[in-house]
């Protein structure tokens, strides 16, 4: 992401931080479905 | 106990059908939904670039998923997604093992919560780049300095919200679970731990959260 920044590649710039957010994202759904799974009375209306 | 909490479980269920039924429809409107924001979001994008129409300060939304597509195929760029992912994890398991046991014993003790908050409540409002240079003094060039910082951002909040968990469970929880004969380590694993599991997660979403942006 540094290299992209320090050759002006805005493209790629963008397309790394799309990159990590999606990672993020993933990650963040995985603890969402660990939750759903250890803390089952909670989503049970 | 287990019996009693198995009948008082049973009302609030529902079918497993009807459950299957809500959620199905729920995500079909998500999707339906999430469409319209990403739509209206590339249409705004794809507009603001062609209004600039200077690659170096927008690129076309097309433009850039073609990076992204050479990014994704790139070897060196997942080497080093990979690298910072493990560096993540091993952040964030440092900052459970010193978070939990610190935010459950705050929650659970106002002795505790006494002697570490003037500690805490300091100490966590520290910039993060403030500590870089101290860091790299005391571990060097590498992986320690890393470490630290994820560690550093993910302990606070998965700390508080252990703290906050343990100190939302109800009281009537705990006396009726004394009543019933419950022993200290019973009623930690039955009301403690369970009561305050949600709001760990969500400090542990968080912290994570904070450690992902930390380190790229």
């Amino acid at each position: 992401m540094i290299e992209a920044q320090t050759e002006m590649e805005t493209p790629l710039l963008i397309a790394l931080m799309i990159m990590a957010a999606l990672v993020g994202y993933a990650i963040d759904l995985c603890i969402l479905f660990l939750e759903r799974g250890i803390t089952r009375w909670r989503f049970v209306s | 106990m287990e019996k009693n909490a198995g009948t008082l479980r049973q009302p609030f269920c529902q079918p497993p059908a009807r459950v299957a039924l809500q959620r199905s429809r729920f995500d079909g409107r998500k999707l339906f939904y999430r469409l319209i924001t990403f739509g209206t979001l590339l249409l705004i994008w794809h507009l603001a670039a062609r209004h600039y129409n200077n690659q170096l300060v927008l690129p076309t939304p097309w433009k850039t998923a073609g990076a992204l597509v050479f990014a994704v195929q790139d070897a060196e760029i997942l080497k080093n997604l990979a690298l910072t992912l493990k560096r993540v994890m091993v952040g964030l398991s440092i900052a459970l093992s010193i978070g939990l046991p610190v935010g459950l014993a705050m929650g659970y003790s106002k002795l505790a919560h006494k002697l570490v908050d003037p500690i805490i409540g300091p100490l966590r409002q520290v910039p993060i780049m403030a500590w870089v240079p101290l860091t790299i003094v005391w571990f060097g060039l590498g992986e320690g300095p890393t470490l630290f910082l994820i560690a550093m951002v993910a302990t606070f909040p998965i700390m508080l919200s252990t703290m906050a968990g343990v100190q939302g469970v109800p009281q009537n929880y705990y006396h009726a679970a004394r009543s019933m004969g419950a022993g200290p380590l019973a009623v930690f694993a039955r009301i403690t731990l369970p009561g305050a599991l949600p709001e760990i997660i969500t400090g542990m979403r968080i912290g994570l959260s904070s450690g992902w942006m930390s380190v790229i």
